[in-house]
């Protein structure tokens, strides 16, 4: 399936702009 | 004359809740989305991008109506949980803006062909995004809690005009972006099974806004420069 990489690289995007977000979150609240 | 009457006790309890409860709502979201829903007719596995395009347009939405309400409560009330909400759900909005511009040009390049391209629910959107970055440099101007907090209210009563023109730009001109499929008038115009993993993915995305809320919140709250 050709389109299966934009599948991963939509869900993967996904994944870690949350992650980075509640990592931010997490960084500023010990600061 | 300002007072923080945010109910930390309450958020104490609630915050690992909605945390907890997001991690299983995405968990539930994610089976649907990649598993339980059909393939489209048409498109084929790359529809799937709809389960978190459409909840992270949704989220921009929300937030932003919250900036709205938070501003004209902070007018209202000067009280700086309102001023702390109306950031927080800026700062979440722009990410969830963010998000959707660019899970709607991974799904753009394999059935539209291009990455990109100037057409009117896209243009509105990358507006949106823009007048919203401006609302948080505009707050990073001023020292002063109490006139940043006025002034950053204004931009966000003003800027909340993007959100219907985003959701309705797609019926005003012709586009390539299709049409509402399901806040629209009449039943939705999609496959039940994908909508039911449309309506869940929305829930799960709904519950984590609530959690980063509480989260942003409280760390806002907390560095004591909210008036």
């Amino acid at each position: 399936m050709t389109d299966l990489p934009f599948v991963v690289a939509a869900y993967a995007i996904t994944g870690v702009v949350l992650g980075a977000y509640l990592v931010s979150l997490r960084v500023r609240a010990r600061r | 004359m300002t007072t923080t009457t945010f109910p930390r006790a309450l958020s104490l309890r609630v915050r690992p809740i909605l945390g907890l409860a997001s991690a299983a709502a995405g968990a539930v979201a994610l089976y649907l989305a990649l598993v339980w829903a059909p393939p489209d007719a048409v498109q084929g596995d790359v529809q799937r991008v709809m389960y978190v395009h459409v909840p992270a347009a949704w989220l921009a939405y929300l937030a932003f109506l919250v900036v709205f309400l938070a501003s004209i409560a902070w007018l209202w009330s000067r009280s700086a949980v309102a001023d702390a909400v109306a950031v927080a759900s800026a700062e979440i909005g722009v990410m969830f803006t963010g998000l959707a511009i660019v899970l709607g040009s991974i799904w753009a390049k394999p059935t539209w062909g291009v990455w990109w391209t100037w057409e009117p629910r896209l243009i509105t959107t990358a507006i949106m995004f823009a007048m919203y970055v401006g609302y948080l440099l505009l707050r990073s101007l001023e020292a002063d809690p109490e006139r940043r907090a006025t002034r950053a209210a204004v931009v966000g009563i003003v800027a909340v005009v993007n959100v219907p023109i985003v959701h309705l730009s797609v019926t005003w001109m012709n586009a390539l972006h299709q049409l509402p499929t399901v806040l629209r008038p009449g039943p939705p115009a999609i496959d039940a099974r994908m909508l039911t993993t449309l309506i869940v993915c929305v829930i799960a995305g709904t519950v984590l806004y609530a959690y980063l809320m509480a989260e942003r919140v409280r760390l806002e709250l907390g560095r004591g420069t909210a008036a």
